[in-house]
């Protein structure tokens, strides 16, 4: 507005200057038109007052031109500036508000995220896929052999783990994890089997029978199907006050080796556990409570620890303790790392009394009522069927370098009856001795152990391709060596993601002794394990 | 027998050396010293990673090793308080810097860490935050990290420099 403003002044000004100065027309507008000079020369020339007067008028208007110019400039580069700083402002409140959405963001994360009660609901499940094939024996394999008591005789695919978490953190220091098992069991699980007995060709004895829980029913408006079970793997409450004093109660996992706490599939090298873990010569959960923590030494060592106080081992220790004996255990653990290198080992001692008991409510009566020379006519009495007490010992070693995985386990477990069992009367024949139905359990001695190593290959940068080898050794017992096995395994364990692994394992399942029971089996077992 | 005149003569010798250069060496390694600290304050990058705390937490200091148990929830507490580890966002630069740096694992290595402890013994890793420099100034016993040119001082407390 000041710019037109000023260019309408000096517009009027240059129009009334003309107007009013007389000799201003001659000058600017008497021209010879024949030649197109100026006919200023000669007399119609104007007098040198008068030429002055309008020379000191134009350069007053260029003056006054020049200063409107430089006035125009200057609005000009203030109206910039101006801009500018609106800009400037405009920016600044842009960033203002954003900043105040990410304040109130990060509030509102910083309340439901860090210090708010957290439920969560996770798991895993795995699908494998095994085919057997037996050693040959005299040139034909040996699909009557009596190892596929124990494993599958056909190609099948199965679901072994479909687990599910529950976790909750309802302070920093309080949480509880509750691990559950879907299985399609009971469902085909065969509880007893007929072994008969042939004596020199002929029919001597048939023991136990066919019996296959069968779990068939039927809904009234979606037909039949067959139920399944769920296991309670762990539930578990934690309150973890200090990093060197943690307290769990409830069902936990045994502190022990490996495996047994690595536990899932996906975290698992192998599809199936080793020995150590799969025939529970250590329990590999027990119900009680558990003092646990850790201890860091500098920056490249720590100790763990645990002490276990349990109802033990028995048919029912989930709920139910038979004997007075509460089970003890220590666990100790170090792990040293430096860089790329890291390793640890451990050890787990644990003493506990095994029982099995039946009880009945006795009732001594007589023609009157309760019978007067019995002191406590209504008795609660307990009959033990199976008493041991029972040590053992694991250890575990495991180093990593380079993506070098080497790791072993170790255990030692000894077994002393007090009530022994009746002893499976067909075991005797396994070792040369004669059908006997009324041997017992003798005290044992059972030890197991595995070795593996593992490398990531360092080929692949999104997927993880790890190729194993291990071995695998059970003496379920130092009285009976024709059950003594070793397993051998070769694979790979494939993770194209965080969430999913791909095993292919070669089991070479062999006895160690030339027994009666088995020859060699081998076993191709393939795996997807997800996590979620 | 000229052992012992060997002997005399090495000894004269090193005292003739601490006499005349020992002056020279301590001032040497003073002025040597003196020069690296500089450097290391005019080392100050933008992009330098802090380990950063909320003002409530009593340390002043952190080793990379317990950073790296902190962050790993191996650890739950620096000598004796409770702590809160806060995580940048899981595909952020920052998140991904302090992953190779603290933890010595890359992005897919920490996913599979977490996998792994989730399904042992049910470890969820510390909540993320967008904006880890206002979390800290805004969550008591907090400890996260961000970028120097992120830092406002006076809101946070700067345990350690990477």
């Amino acid at each position: 507005m000041k710019t037109k403003l000023s260019i309408s002044v000096i517009f009027l000004y240059i129009l009334f200057s003309g107007i009013f100065i007389p000799s201003a027309w001659g000058q600017t507008i008497e021209t010879d038109t024949d030649t197109g000079e100026s006919a200023d020369d000669g007399e119609n020339a104007p007098t040198p007052s008068t030429t002055d007067q309008t020379a000191t008028l134009l350069q007053q208007l260029n003056d006054a031109m020049q200063a409107q110019q430089a006035e125009i400039e200057a609005l000009k580069s203030q109206n910039q500036a101006q801009d500018e700083e609106a800009e400037q402002l405009r920016a600044e409140l842009e960033d203002a508000a954003e900043e105040r959405e990410m304040l109130s963001t990060s509030l509102m994360e910083s309340a439901s995220d860090a210090n708010e009660r957290k439920f969560s609901v996770f798991g895993f499940m795995d699908t494998t896929f095994a085919a057997a094939l037996p050693g040959k024996e005299g040139g034909s394999r040996n699909w009557e052999s009596p190892v596929f008591v124990l494993t599958k005789q056909n190609p099948t695919f199965y679901q072994n783990n479909i687990n599910l978490y529950f976790k909750s953190e309802m302070t920093p220091t309080l949480e509880t994890l509750i691990e559950t098992r879907f299985t399609f069991q009971p469902n085909g699980y065969v509880e007893e089997y007929p072994q008969r007995i042939y004596v020199s060709g002929a029919p001597y004895e048939t023991q136990n029978y066919w019996s296959r829980t069968d779990t068939l029913t039927q809904s009234n408006y979606s037909g039949e199907f067959r139920l399944g079970g769920i296991a309670i793997e762990r539930a578990q409450f934690d309150w973890k006050p200090k990093d060197w004093l943690k307290i769990r109660m409830g069902r936990f996992l045994t502190p022990f080796g490996i495996w047994n706490e690595d536990h899932g599939s996906t975290v698992r090298l192998s599809p199936s556990a080793p020995f150590i873990v799969t025939h529970n010569y250590v329990p590999s959960a027990q119900t009680g409570i558990m003092a646990f923590g850790q201890i860091f030494i500098g920056n490249h060592v720590d100790i763990e620890y645990a002490l276990t106080l349990s109802n033990g081992r028995g048919p029912v220790d989930e709920v139910y303790d038979l004997d007075k004996n509460k089970a003890m255990g220590l666990r100790q653990k170090i792990n040293i790392y430096a860089g790329d290198f890291s390793m640890s080992a451990g050890a787990y001692g644990f003493m506990g009394q095994y029982t099995d008991s039946q009880y009945s409510l006795d009732v001594y009566l007589d023609t009157n009522g309760f019978d007067d020379t019995v002191s406590n006519p209504i008795q609660y009495n307990t009959r033990v069927t199976a008493k041991y007490d029972e040590a053992i010992l694991a250890a575990d070693l495991q180093f990593h370098f380079f993506g070098v995985h080497l790791l072993g386990e170790y255990m030692r477990g000894k077994v002393d009856y007090i009530v022994p069992t009746q002893l499976d009367p067909l075991t005797p024949l396994f070792i040369g001795s004669p059908l006997n139905d009324e041997a017992i359990e003798p005290n044992t001695i059972r030890q197991a152990w595995y070795a593996m190593a593992a490398y990531d290959l360092p080929f692949f940068k999104r997927i993880k391709v790890t190729p194993f080898v291990g071995i695998d050794s059970l003496q379920p017992s130092d009285v009976y060596d024709y059950e003594y096995i070793k397993l051998f395994q070769g694979g790979f364990n494939i993770k194209p993601s965080p969430y999913v692994a791909l095993k292919s394992v070669l089991y070479a399942i062999m006895p160690e002794n030339e027994t009666l029971l088995g020859d060699r089996l081998w076993v191709w077992s393939n795996q997807v394990a997800v996590s979620f | 027998m000229r052992e012992p005149r060997q002997i005399h003569v090495a000894i004269e010798g090193a005292r003739f050396m601490i006499r005349h250069y020992l002056p020279a060496i301590v001032f040497s390694i003073v002025a040597f010293t003196l020069i690296l600290q500089s450097n290391a304050a005019e080392a100050e990058r933008p992009d330098d990673i802090l380990i950063i705390a909320n003002k409530s937490i009593k340390t002043d200091s952190i080793s990379l090793t317990d950073a790296k148990r902190i962050f790993l929830k191996q650890k739950t507490s620096l000598n004796g308080e409770r702590i809160t580890p806060i995580h940048a966002k899981s595909n952020s630069p920052l998140r991904k810097q302090f992953g190779e740096k603290v933890l010595g694992k890359s992005p897919s290595e920490e996913k599979s860490y977490w996998e792994d402890q989730k399904i042992k013994s049910g470890l969820r890793p510390p909540a993320e935050l967008s904006n880890t420099m206002r979390a800290i100034f805004s969550l008591k016993n907090g400890i996260s990290y961000c970028y120097r040119k992120d830092f406002t001082p006076g809101t946070a407390k700067i345990l350690l420099v990477l």
